[in-house]
Protein backbone atom coordinates (compact mmCIF):
# COMPACT_ATOMS: atom_id res chain seq x y z
CA UNK A 1 0.00 0.00 0.00
CA UNK A 2 2.84 2.33 0.93
CA UNK A 3 4.60 1.62 -2.36
CA UNK A 4 1.38 2.29 -4.24
CA UNK A 5 0.97 5.63 -2.46
CA UNK A 6 4.54 6.54 -3.29
CA UNK A 7 4.05 5.74 -6.95
CA UNK A 8 0.83 7.72 -7.19
CA UNK A 9 2.11 10.71 -5.24
CA UNK A 10 2.78 12.61 -8.47
CA UNK A 11 -0.84 12.22 -9.56
CA UNK A 12 -2.10 13.36 -6.18
CA UNK A 13 -0.02 16.52 -6.36
CA UNK A 14 -0.94 17.30 -9.97
CA UNK A 15 -3.02 20.48 -10.13
CA UNK A 16 -4.62 22.36 -12.97
CA UNK A 17 -1.86 25.02 -12.65
CA UNK A 18 0.78 22.38 -13.44
CA UNK A 19 -1.16 21.29 -16.49
CA UNK A 20 -1.50 24.87 -17.76
CA UNK A 21 2.21 25.53 -17.26
CA UNK A 22 3.15 22.30 -19.03
CA UNK A 23 0.92 23.40 -21.91
CA UNK A 24 2.59 26.83 -21.91
CA UNK A 25 5.97 25.07 -22.02
CA UNK A 26 4.65 23.06 -24.97
CA UNK A 27 3.55 26.24 -26.75
CA UNK A 28 7.02 27.76 -26.30
CA UNK A 29 8.60 24.60 -27.73
CA UNK A 30 6.13 24.73 -30.63
CA UNK A 31 6.95 28.39 -31.30
CA UNK A 32 10.65 27.54 -31.24
CA UNK A 33 10.41 24.56 -33.60
CA UNK A 34 7.51 25.42 -35.88
CA UNK A 35 7.81 29.21 -36.07
CA UNK A 36 11.55 29.38 -35.37
CA UNK A 37 10.99 32.21 -32.86
CA UNK A 38 14.28 32.47 -30.91
CA UNK A 39 14.54 28.64 -30.86
CA UNK A 40 17.82 28.64 -28.94
CA UNK A 41 16.06 30.28 -26.01
CA UNK A 42 12.38 29.42 -26.24
CA UNK A 43 12.93 25.68 -26.58
CA UNK A 44 15.06 25.33 -23.42
CA UNK A 45 12.75 27.75 -21.56
CA UNK A 46 9.73 25.70 -22.61
CA UNK A 47 11.31 22.45 -21.54
CA UNK A 48 12.54 24.02 -18.29
CA UNK A 49 8.96 25.08 -17.57
CA UNK A 50 7.78 21.50 -18.11
CA UNK A 51 10.49 20.12 -15.82
CA UNK A 52 9.61 22.60 -13.09
CA UNK A 53 5.89 21.88 -13.23
CA UNK A 54 5.93 18.13 -12.93
CA UNK A 55 4.75 17.57 -9.36
CA UNK A 56 7.57 16.68 -6.92
CA UNK A 57 10.06 17.16 -9.74
CA UNK A 58 13.61 16.24 -8.78
CA UNK A 59 14.88 18.83 -11.27
CA UNK A 60 13.88 21.66 -8.93
CA UNK A 61 13.87 21.95 -5.16
CA UNK A 62 16.90 22.31 -2.89
CA UNK A 63 19.11 19.78 -4.62
CA UNK A 64 17.52 19.82 -8.08
CA UNK A 65 20.00 20.48 -10.87
CA UNK A 66 17.96 23.43 -12.16
CA UNK A 67 18.01 25.04 -8.72
CA UNK A 68 21.77 24.48 -8.57
CA UNK A 69 22.11 26.11 -12.00
CA UNK A 70 19.87 28.98 -10.90
CA UNK A 71 21.96 29.66 -7.82
CA UNK A 72 25.19 29.37 -9.78
CA UNK A 73 24.27 31.23 -12.94
CA UNK A 74 21.29 33.51 -12.43
CA UNK A 75 21.53 34.58 -8.78
CA UNK A 76 25.19 35.39 -9.31
CA UNK A 77 24.41 37.05 -12.69
CA UNK A 78 27.10 34.85 -14.23
CA UNK A 79 25.09 33.53 -17.20
CA UNK A 80 24.10 36.95 -18.62
CA UNK A 81 27.69 38.12 -18.27
CA UNK A 82 29.06 35.06 -20.09
CA UNK A 83 26.47 35.49 -22.83
CA UNK A 84 27.60 39.07 -23.30
CA UNK A 85 31.17 37.90 -23.91
CA UNK A 86 29.82 35.76 -26.74
CA UNK A 87 27.60 38.56 -28.05
CA UNK A 88 30.54 40.97 -27.99
CA UNK A 89 32.60 38.52 -29.99
CA UNK A 90 29.81 38.32 -32.56
CA UNK A 91 29.24 42.07 -32.98
CA UNK A 92 31.08 44.11 -35.55
CA UNK A 93 30.97 47.76 -34.49
CA UNK A 94 32.35 48.93 -37.86
CA UNK A 95 28.98 50.19 -39.23
CA UNK A 96 28.56 52.30 -36.10
CA UNK A 97 32.12 53.64 -36.05
CA UNK A 98 31.88 54.56 -39.72
CA UNK A 99 28.66 56.51 -39.06
CA UNK A 100 28.96 57.62 -35.44
CA UNK A 101 25.84 59.76 -35.62
CA UNK A 102 23.83 56.52 -35.57
CA UNK A 103 24.72 56.19 -31.90
CA UNK A 104 22.00 58.71 -30.98
CA UNK A 105 19.32 56.42 -32.35
CA UNK A 106 20.63 53.79 -29.96
CA UNK A 107 19.82 56.25 -27.18
CA UNK A 108 16.43 57.40 -28.47
CA UNK A 109 15.12 53.86 -28.88
CA UNK A 110 15.62 53.17 -25.17
CA UNK A 111 12.64 55.41 -24.48
CA UNK A 112 10.43 52.33 -24.20
CA UNK A 113 12.26 51.17 -21.07
CA UNK A 114 11.37 54.30 -19.15
CA UNK A 115 7.89 54.66 -20.65
CA UNK A 116 7.13 51.07 -19.63
CA UNK A 117 8.50 51.74 -16.15
CA UNK A 118 6.13 54.68 -15.84
CA UNK A 119 3.27 52.57 -17.14
CA UNK A 120 4.01 49.85 -14.57
CA UNK A 121 4.01 52.47 -11.81
CA UNK A 122 0.72 53.90 -13.10
CA UNK A 123 -0.83 50.43 -12.82
CA UNK A 124 -0.80 51.06 -9.08
CA UNK A 125 -3.70 53.48 -9.64
CA UNK A 126 -5.89 50.60 -10.77
CA UNK A 127 -4.35 47.83 -8.69
CA UNK A 128 -2.80 49.47 -5.62
CA UNK A 129 0.52 47.94 -4.61
CA UNK A 130 0.85 45.74 -7.69
CA UNK A 131 4.42 46.85 -8.53
CA UNK A 132 7.03 48.56 -6.39
CA UNK A 133 9.30 51.07 -8.12
CA UNK A 134 12.06 48.45 -8.43
CA UNK A 135 9.64 45.91 -9.86
CA UNK A 136 8.37 48.53 -12.29
CA UNK A 137 11.96 49.11 -13.40
CA UNK A 138 12.40 45.37 -13.89
CA UNK A 139 9.26 45.28 -16.02
CA UNK A 140 10.42 48.34 -17.95
CA UNK A 141 13.72 46.68 -18.79
CA UNK A 142 11.85 44.37 -21.17
CA UNK A 143 12.07 47.43 -23.42
CA UNK A 144 15.84 46.97 -23.54
CA UNK A 145 15.05 44.27 -26.13
CA UNK A 146 18.07 42.52 -24.75
CA UNK A 147 17.79 39.19 -22.90
CA UNK A 148 20.92 39.29 -20.73
CA UNK A 149 20.26 42.89 -19.59
CA UNK A 150 16.66 41.99 -18.77
CA UNK A 151 17.81 39.02 -16.72
CA UNK A 152 20.53 41.06 -15.00
CA UNK A 153 18.18 43.85 -13.92
CA UNK A 154 15.17 41.60 -13.38
CA UNK A 155 17.10 39.32 -11.06
CA UNK A 156 18.19 42.21 -8.88
CA UNK A 157 14.88 44.04 -8.75
CA UNK A 158 12.11 41.47 -9.15
CA UNK A 159 13.24 37.90 -8.68
CA UNK A 160 9.67 36.62 -8.47
CA UNK A 161 8.96 37.94 -11.97
CA UNK A 162 12.22 36.86 -13.59
CA UNK A 163 10.55 34.07 -15.59
CA UNK A 164 7.82 36.34 -16.97
CA UNK A 165 10.26 39.17 -17.71
CA UNK A 166 12.71 36.91 -19.53
CA UNK A 167 10.09 35.06 -21.55
CA UNK A 168 8.44 38.37 -22.49
CA UNK A 169 11.77 39.91 -23.50
CA UNK A 170 12.84 36.99 -25.70
CA UNK A 171 9.37 36.42 -27.15
CA UNK A 172 8.97 40.04 -28.19
CA UNK A 173 12.52 40.14 -29.57
CA UNK A 174 11.57 37.30 -31.85
CA UNK A 175 8.37 39.16 -32.75
CA UNK A 176 10.20 42.35 -33.81
CA UNK A 177 9.30 41.71 -37.50
CA UNK A 178 5.64 41.77 -36.46
CA UNK A 179 5.74 44.51 -33.79
CA UNK A 180 7.86 47.18 -35.49
CA UNK A 181 6.45 47.60 -39.05
CA UNK A 182 2.93 48.79 -38.09
CA UNK A 183 4.35 51.29 -35.59
CA UNK A 184 6.82 52.61 -38.17
CA UNK A 185 4.15 52.85 -40.86
CA UNK A 186 1.84 54.72 -38.49
CA UNK A 187 4.49 57.32 -37.72
CA UNK A 188 6.03 57.86 -41.17
CA UNK A 189 4.88 58.81 -44.64
CA UNK A 190 5.75 56.79 -47.75
CA UNK A 191 8.00 59.66 -48.84
CA UNK A 192 9.92 59.48 -45.56
CA UNK A 193 10.30 55.73 -45.83
CA UNK A 194 11.82 56.21 -49.29
CA UNK A 195 14.57 58.57 -48.11
CA UNK A 196 17.96 57.40 -49.31
CA UNK A 197 21.05 57.62 -47.15
CA UNK A 198 24.67 57.57 -48.18
CA UNK A 199 26.78 54.82 -46.70
CA UNK A 200 30.55 54.91 -46.42
CA UNK A 201 31.81 51.71 -48.02
CA UNK A 202 34.95 53.25 -49.46
CA UNK A 203 37.34 53.00 -46.54
CA UNK A 204 38.48 50.48 -43.95
CA UNK A 205 38.78 51.38 -40.29
CA UNK A 206 42.30 51.29 -38.98
CA UNK A 207 43.02 48.50 -36.52
CA UNK A 208 43.85 50.75 -33.53
CA UNK A 209 40.34 52.24 -33.71
CA UNK A 210 38.75 48.80 -33.58
CA UNK A 211 40.96 47.81 -30.65
CA UNK A 212 40.70 51.04 -28.69
CA UNK A 213 36.93 51.37 -29.11
CA UNK A 214 35.94 48.52 -26.74
CA UNK A 215 38.57 49.49 -24.18
CA UNK A 216 37.74 53.19 -24.03
CA UNK A 217 33.98 52.58 -24.08
CA UNK A 218 34.34 50.25 -21.09
CA UNK A 219 36.36 52.79 -19.14
CA UNK A 220 34.05 55.73 -19.90
CA UNK A 221 30.85 53.76 -19.27
CA UNK A 222 32.37 52.37 -16.08
CA UNK A 223 33.31 55.79 -14.76
CA UNK A 224 29.89 57.29 -15.56
CA UNK A 225 27.90 54.28 -14.32
CA UNK A 226 30.04 51.85 -12.33
CA UNK A 227 27.13 49.38 -12.28
CA UNK A 228 27.60 49.00 -16.02
CA UNK A 229 31.12 47.60 -15.77
CA UNK A 230 30.02 43.96 -15.60
CA UNK A 231 27.70 44.20 -18.60
CA UNK A 232 29.58 46.67 -20.79
CA UNK A 233 32.91 45.15 -19.78
CA UNK A 234 31.95 41.63 -20.76
CA UNK A 235 30.41 42.79 -24.05
CA UNK A 236 33.49 44.82 -24.90
CA UNK A 237 35.86 42.08 -23.74
CA UNK A 238 34.21 39.76 -26.23
CA UNK A 239 34.56 42.42 -28.90
CA UNK A 240 38.22 42.99 -28.07
CA UNK A 241 38.89 39.27 -28.46
CA UNK A 242 37.27 39.52 -31.91
CA UNK A 243 39.08 42.63 -33.07
CA UNK A 244 42.56 42.14 -31.62
CA UNK A 245 43.44 39.68 -34.38
CA UNK A 246 45.61 37.41 -32.25
CA UNK A 247 42.91 35.39 -30.49
CA UNK A 248 40.96 33.97 -33.37
CA UNK A 249 40.49 30.57 -31.76
CA UNK A 250 39.16 32.09 -28.53
CA UNK A 251 37.01 34.52 -30.49
CA UNK A 252 35.41 31.62 -32.35
CA UNK A 253 34.97 29.72 -29.07
CA UNK A 254 33.24 32.72 -27.49
CA UNK A 255 30.98 33.11 -30.53
CA UNK A 256 30.09 29.45 -30.77
CA UNK A 257 30.79 27.08 -27.89
CA UNK A 258 30.56 29.56 -25.02
CA UNK A 259 27.44 31.28 -26.36
CA UNK A 260 25.70 28.03 -27.22
CA UNK A 261 26.45 26.33 -23.92
CA UNK A 262 25.49 29.26 -21.72
CA UNK A 263 22.37 30.01 -23.77
CA UNK A 264 21.30 26.40 -23.33
CA UNK A 265 21.83 26.46 -19.56
CA UNK A 266 20.33 29.93 -19.22
CA UNK A 267 17.19 28.97 -21.11
CA UNK A 268 16.42 25.81 -19.19
CA UNK A 269 17.21 27.53 -15.88
CA UNK A 270 14.92 30.47 -16.63
CA UNK A 271 12.23 27.99 -17.66
CA UNK A 272 12.54 26.35 -14.26
CA UNK A 273 11.48 29.63 -12.59
CA UNK A 274 8.11 29.38 -14.30
CA UNK A 275 6.41 27.43 -11.55
CA UNK A 276 2.61 27.58 -11.68
CA UNK A 277 2.46 29.39 -8.34
CA UNK A 278 4.72 32.21 -9.45
CA UNK A 279 3.71 32.44 -13.11
CA UNK A 280 -0.04 32.01 -13.27
CA UNK A 281 -1.33 35.31 -12.00
CA UNK A 282 -2.54 38.65 -13.33
CA UNK A 283 0.84 40.25 -12.73
CA UNK A 284 2.34 37.98 -15.38
CA UNK A 285 -0.35 38.99 -17.88
CA UNK A 286 0.28 42.63 -17.02
CA UNK A 287 4.05 42.20 -17.47
CA UNK A 288 3.46 40.75 -20.94
CA UNK A 289 1.08 43.60 -21.83
CA UNK A 290 3.49 46.31 -20.62
CA UNK A 291 6.38 44.46 -22.29
CA UNK A 292 4.86 44.68 -25.76
CA UNK A 293 4.09 48.36 -25.20
CA UNK A 294 7.74 48.87 -24.23
CA UNK A 295 8.75 47.61 -27.69
CA UNK A 296 6.16 49.89 -29.29
CA UNK A 297 7.47 52.90 -27.34
CA UNK A 298 11.08 51.96 -28.23
CA UNK A 299 10.20 51.93 -31.91
CA UNK A 300 8.21 55.16 -31.67
CA UNK A 301 11.02 56.84 -29.72
CA UNK A 302 13.58 55.99 -32.38
CA UNK A 303 11.38 57.00 -35.32
CA UNK A 304 10.19 60.26 -33.76
CA UNK A 305 13.74 61.20 -32.77
CA UNK A 306 14.89 60.66 -36.37
CA UNK A 307 12.02 62.86 -37.59
CA UNK A 308 13.00 65.52 -35.07
CA UNK A 309 16.64 65.40 -36.19
CA UNK A 310 15.49 65.74 -39.80
CA UNK A 311 14.08 69.19 -38.96
CA UNK A 312 17.68 70.43 -38.68
CA UNK A 313 19.47 68.32 -41.30
CA UNK A 314 20.05 69.08 -44.96
CA UNK A 315 20.74 65.44 -45.77
CA UNK A 316 17.70 63.77 -44.26
CA UNK A 317 17.81 60.54 -42.30
CA UNK A 318 15.39 57.79 -43.19
CA UNK A 319 13.29 57.82 -39.98
CA UNK A 320 12.87 54.05 -40.12
CA UNK A 321 16.56 53.76 -39.21
CA UNK A 322 15.67 55.31 -35.84
CA UNK A 323 13.56 52.25 -35.07
CA UNK A 324 16.65 50.05 -35.52
CA UNK A 325 18.07 51.72 -32.42
CA UNK A 326 16.52 48.97 -30.29
CA UNK A 327 18.86 46.27 -29.16
CA UNK A 328 17.28 43.32 -30.99
CA UNK A 329 20.29 42.63 -33.18
CA UNK A 330 20.36 42.06 -36.14
CA UNK A 331 16.64 41.39 -36.49
CA UNK A 332 15.58 45.03 -36.28
CA UNK A 333 18.10 46.20 -38.91
CA UNK A 334 16.86 43.50 -41.28
CA UNK A 335 13.25 44.54 -40.74
CA UNK A 336 14.12 48.16 -41.58
CA UNK A 337 16.00 47.15 -44.73
CA UNK A 338 13.08 44.96 -45.83
CA UNK A 339 10.64 47.83 -45.28
CA UNK A 340 12.86 50.28 -47.16
CA UNK A 341 13.11 47.90 -50.11
CA UNK A 342 9.39 47.37 -50.09
CA UNK A 343 8.93 51.09 -50.75
CA UNK A 344 11.85 51.34 -53.17
CA UNK A 345 13.63 48.15 -54.27
CA UNK A 346 16.83 50.07 -55.00
CA UNK A 347 17.10 51.69 -51.56
CA UNK A 348 19.73 50.24 -49.19
CA UNK A 349 19.72 51.43 -45.59
CA UNK A 350 21.05 48.21 -44.06
CA UNK A 351 24.46 49.64 -43.20
CA UNK A 352 22.91 52.59 -41.33
CA UNK A 353 20.31 50.37 -39.67
CA UNK A 354 23.01 48.00 -38.42
CA UNK A 355 24.94 50.99 -37.08
CA UNK A 356 21.87 52.09 -35.12
CA UNK A 357 21.20 48.51 -34.07
CA UNK A 358 24.64 47.95 -32.49
CA UNK A 359 24.33 51.39 -30.88
CA UNK A 360 21.09 50.10 -29.37
CA UNK A 361 23.05 47.21 -27.88
CA UNK A 362 25.28 49.67 -26.04
CA UNK A 363 22.35 52.00 -25.24
CA UNK A 364 20.29 49.25 -23.65
CA UNK A 365 23.14 48.21 -21.37
CA UNK A 366 23.72 51.81 -20.34
CA UNK A 367 19.99 52.28 -19.66
CA UNK A 368 19.90 49.09 -17.58
CA UNK A 369 22.99 50.17 -15.66
CA UNK A 370 21.48 53.58 -14.94
CA UNK A 371 18.40 51.92 -13.47
CA UNK A 372 20.68 49.76 -11.33
CA UNK A 373 22.72 52.77 -10.24
CA UNK A 374 19.63 54.82 -9.34
CA UNK A 375 17.58 52.14 -7.64
CA UNK A 376 19.93 49.47 -6.28
CA UNK B 1 1.45 56.69 -4.60
CA UNK B 2 1.90 60.16 -6.08
CA UNK B 3 5.42 60.13 -4.61
CA UNK B 4 6.10 56.94 -6.58
CA UNK B 5 4.88 58.55 -9.79
CA UNK B 6 7.11 61.56 -9.20
CA UNK B 7 10.01 59.14 -8.64
CA UNK B 8 9.13 57.33 -11.87
CA UNK B 9 9.10 60.62 -13.81
CA UNK B 10 12.45 61.55 -12.24
CA UNK B 11 13.88 58.18 -13.25
CA UNK B 12 12.57 58.68 -16.76
CA UNK B 13 14.13 62.13 -17.08
CA UNK B 14 17.45 61.21 -15.55
CA UNK B 15 17.52 57.87 -17.35
CA UNK B 16 16.81 59.15 -20.86
CA UNK B 17 19.09 62.13 -20.28
CA UNK B 18 22.00 60.04 -19.04
CA UNK B 19 21.69 57.50 -21.86
CA UNK B 20 21.90 60.37 -24.37
CA UNK B 21 24.78 61.96 -22.46
CA UNK B 22 26.84 58.76 -22.30
CA UNK B 23 26.23 57.92 -25.93
CA UNK B 24 27.08 61.51 -26.90
CA UNK B 25 30.41 61.01 -25.14
CA UNK B 26 30.89 57.85 -27.21
CA UNK B 27 30.06 59.84 -30.34
CA UNK B 28 32.86 62.29 -29.63
CA UNK B 29 35.12 59.39 -28.65
CA UNK B 30 34.60 57.79 -32.08
CA UNK B 31 35.16 61.12 -33.84
CA UNK B 32 38.37 61.57 -31.85
CA UNK B 33 39.60 58.05 -32.60
CA UNK B 34 38.89 58.52 -36.30
CA UNK B 35 40.82 61.79 -36.25
CA UNK B 36 43.84 60.17 -34.60
CA UNK B 37 43.67 56.99 -36.67
CA UNK B 38 42.01 57.95 -39.98
CA UNK B 39 40.29 55.28 -42.04
CA UNK B 40 42.35 53.81 -44.87
CA UNK B 41 41.23 53.58 -48.50
CA UNK B 42 40.17 50.08 -49.53
CA UNK B 43 42.93 48.10 -51.15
Amino acid sequence: MESFLKLTQGFAEFHIGNLIMILIGGVLIWLAIKKEYEPMLLLPIGFGAILANIPLSSAVGDSGFLTVLYKAGISTELFPILIFIGVGAMIDFTPLIKQPVMIFFGAAAQFGIFAALLLAVLCNFIWPGIFTLKEAAAVGIIGAADGPTSIFVGNLFAQKYIGAITVAAYSYMSLVPIIQPPVIRALTTKKERMIRMEANYSSDLSKPVKILFPIVVTVIAGVVAPMSVALVGSLMFGNLIRECGVMERLSKSAQNELSSLVTLLLGITIGSTMGAGEFLNWNTALIFAIGILAFVFDTAGGVLFAKFVNLFLKKKVNPMVGAAGISAFPMSARVIQRMAQKEDPTNFVLMQAIGANVAGQIGSIIAGSILLALLA
Amino acid sequence: MSQMIIEAFKLMGIGVGTVFLVLAIFYFLIIGLLKIFPAKGKE
